[in-house]
């Protein structure tokens, strides 16, 4: 973590046994900044489905990787690795019926719970599932 | 199994409760759905599982419920899901599969239905 500039990161491998550790990052980090228990309970379901599509989409030596940042009374998360799908075919992903249900619920289920929940670009043009609480 | 994860099953008559206590996602669910298959596989169709000691199910794990309820359903039988917790009921229903599940507030109510 680097908590000198409000901006804390962890990097994982590309695992899903670490998806847990990512949920635990998150959810102290918004218990730490006093965010309420059932906004905390959304943060960690959203989370974990951030990086459910980010090893869904894992490239070959790149890693988990999730950042916290404190701007302008809110918590801004990110989740990123690798090539994920864009928006606009996810939303036309119809809700799967199996066990391998798509990636796609997992965004929907981002937006159900934090409406500014967004995939942009890192700095090096991969993608970022990125929403914020209000801190 | 993933450690963090621990599954119990007990046979009530023709149906068998399977007790899941833990977190259930990409790493755990896919200890459940293996439970699910071998029960099924056993001849065991008619299951209640106890989600009482989830504290936390993500896609993934509604994906493997799913599959378990078609899985059970192909073989004549049933899936029902007993004592969901608050996060769990929630993300049964944004997905809108609280209308898919027979879901009772106890045990005991899902090995009877």
């Amino acid at each position: 973590m680097t908590p000198a500039t409000d901006r804390f990161t962890l990097d994982l491998p590309p695992d899903p046994a670490f998806v847990a550790t990512a949920r635990m990052f998150a959810s102290s980090l918004a218990r730490h900044f006093e965010i309420e228990e059932d906004v905390v309970a959304d943060l960690k379901l959203a989370i974990s489905e951030a990086c459910k599509r980010a090893l869904a989409a894992a490239e070959e030596g790149r890693g988990l990787s999730m950042s916290v940042a404190r701007d302008d009374g809110r918590l801004i998360f990110e989740v990123s690795q690798g090539v994920l799908p864009q928006l606009e075919e996810e939303q036309d992903t119809p809700t799967p019926s199996d066990e391998h249900m798509a990636t796609g619920l997992s965004l929907e289920l981002i937006t159900a719970l934090f409406e500014d929940a967004v995939i942009a670009d890192d700095a090096e043009g991969k993608p970022v599932v990125r929403f914020s609480v209000r801190s | 199994m993933a450690e963090n994860l621990v599954l119990e099953t007990d046979d009530r008559g023709d149906i068998t409760v399977v007790s899941v206590k833990g977190e259930v996602d990409l790493y755990t669910a896919p200890g459940l759905k293996e439970r699910i298959a071998d029960l099924v596989s056993a001849g065991k169709n008619r299951l209640a599982v106890d989600l009482s000691g989830v504290e936390f199910m993500d896609s993934t794990g509604l994906g493997v419920l799913i599959g378990g309820l078609k899985r059970c359903k192909e073989a004549g039988g049933s899936l029902a899901l007993a004592a969901p917790r608050e996060p769990v009921l929630k993300v049964l229903a944004i997905t809108g599969l609280d209308r898919v599940f027979s879901i009772h507030e106890t045990v005991d109510q899902a090995a009877s239905s």
